[in-house]
């Protein structure tokens, strides 16, 4: 295994932690602000954060998330080695970009951030099993 | 040894009678004064705006009726209260039944608002006082400690205290689920009326520096700048006509004008939520007719709630509170039982030694 293929790993292992951890941020927003808006909020107790902490934690890991991701690809095209899988990975990285470029353009947040990042997260983990399964020989 | 708690409280005296015998906390004569009433080994005064008692520690068992009518007298006169029914205003508790009373008392059981925290540092601060003045001795410190401890039991066991029960502090609370951090955000009142009043007390107290009042005239706004700058609070007079030019800049908006169209319409709040990048605003809407457009709540990061959905949220933890009440009264008879048990164990040792002695 070359150096750059090894880098690949360890980028996207850690993009696809951060980009969970910000999906299940997301969870925890869509779930705080469906009991605000219902006004249930009170009904059960809960340990939630507030909607803006949620709300920045998120934001902060998908930025990681995301720069991870680019160097893992950057690493993949460095080692000129480039595969089906990565179309999936591509795609992935371009729907994070989006939220990040609709964040800093409109506040873009909350729900519709929820359902970009469940699409992105799932083609990131679709390229990683492929990946798999092509490494043992699928 | 016997204990015996004789008072009155909101649920047994109104205002009128409890003003006149209540006792200043930092006031000893009334110390001084309990030591000297016949039959009182070891006393604890405690005067709180909802109650005044006095819990006392008596030697002899069979002078009981007699001691608490003479601590009835010592509330009496000391204040020089000449009021001839007062006996039916206190109550009178001794033995076991003294002890689930002040265990109640402490865990916050017997407070008008069941379950609020400051009766326990009340009844601390009585504590520390009593000592000041040296009338505590050792059996009266054993028995407030464990006052403490099923106070504090009560608290950790149940969720007594949990959920808030006033129009302010479920407002404070909501601001809270969708702020991380208060203090460093714009309120704007639009009108200031006596609710409204409430509520901006409670935000006060979470240290918010900067609100903005919309109002017609900047006349009319005198009265609360005067009360905001005694907690050295920024406030910014905001003219209605300009209300669009301010919107964008609110976290929270607090409306309580009672003008008969809606003052900050869904147009309006639609603006300000682009201007301001989709960050939640929460609006709270007091005023009746309403002054907020109800349909604002249906714009994305928008929160409204009304003066219904407020009570509404009280009436619901009140009902959940006093379900933990339920839960709580049970914790306190236990150890009302297992103190009451223990101590008449002691007495028992205690007459046995003096009896060998």
């Amino acid at each position: 295994m070359s150096s750059f293929l090894s880098w690949h790993i360890g980028f996207s292992l850690f993009s696809e932690i951060q980009l969970a951890l910000a999906l299940v941020l997301g969870i925890l927003y869509w779930i705080q602000e469906k009991r605000l808006k219902e006004k249930t909020v009170f009904v059960r107790e809960s340990w939630f954060p507030s909607l803006e902490t949620l709300d920045k934690v998120q934001y902060r890991l998908l930025v990681i998330g995301f720069i991870s991701l680019t160097l893992g690809i950057g690493m993949v095209i460095l080692e000129s080695s480039l595969k089906p899988k990565q179309g999936w990975m591509f795609l992935g990285w371009a729907v994070y970009g989006v939220i990040l470029y609709l964040r800093r353009l409109t506040g873009f947040r909350g729900r519709r951030v929820l359902w970009y990042s469940l699409i992105g997260f799932a083609l990131v983990i679709l390229a990683s099993l492929h990946g798999m399964g092509m490494g043992r020989g699928l | 040894m016997s204990i015996v708690v004789v008072g009155m409280s909101h649920k047994t005296a109104p205002l009128s009678v409890r003003e006149k015998i209540s006792f200043s906390s930092e006031d000893l004569k009334p110390y001084q004064e309990l030591q000297k009433v016949k039959g009182v080994e070891e006393g604890l005064i405690l005067s709180t705006c909802n109650r005044v008692e006095i819990c006392a520690a008596i030697k002899n068992q069979e002078d009981l009726q007699k001691t608490a009518q003479a601590i009835s007298d010592f509330i009496q006169n000391y204040h020089g209260f000449l009021e001839p029914n007062l006996s039916s205003y206190l109550y009178c508790h001794e033995g076991k039944e003294a002890v689930r009373h002040a265990f109640r008392v402490a865990a916050s059981l017997d407070s008008l608002v069941v379950g609020e925290p400051q009766i326990l540092g009340q009844v601390k601060e009585a504590y520390r006082i009593s000592q000041q003045a040296q009338t505590l001795g050792p059996r009266l410190h054993r028995f407030f400690n464990r006052a403490f401890f099923v106070a504090k039991r009560v608290r950790t066991e149940t969720k007594i205290g949990h959920q808030p029960i006033s129009v302010g502090s479920v407002t404070v609370q909501l601001c809270q689920k969708i702020f991380k951090e208060l203090s460093h955000k714009s309120i704007l009142l639009i009108g200031a009326g006596e609710m409204a009043q409430v509520i901006v007390d409670h935000l006060i107290q979470k240290k918010i520096k900067s609100f903005y009042i919309a109002n017609r005239s900047e006349e009319s706004v005198g009265e609360l700048r005067e009360r905001f700058r005694e907690h050295s609070v920024f406030v910014q007079y905001v003219p209605l006509e300009e209300l669009d030019r301010w919107l964008f800049k609110m976290d929270v908006i607090l409306a309580s004008a009672a003008s008969p169209q809606f003052i900050v319409t869904r147009k309006l709040m639609e603006e300000a939520i682009v201007q301001r990048k989709q960050k939640s605003i929460f609006c709270i809407d007091i005023s009746v007719p309403r002054n907020i457009d109800p349909d604002i709540h249906h714009i994305n990061n928008i929160y409204l709630y009304n003066v219904d959905d407020l009570q509404g949220i009280v009436k619901e933890n009140l009902k959940h509170r006093e379900e933990e009440a339920l839960k709580a009264e049970h914790i306190v008879q236990e150890e009302a039982n297992k103190f009451y048990e223990k101590m008449h164990q002691m007495r028992h040792w205690n007459t046995w030694q003096s009896a060998r002695a």
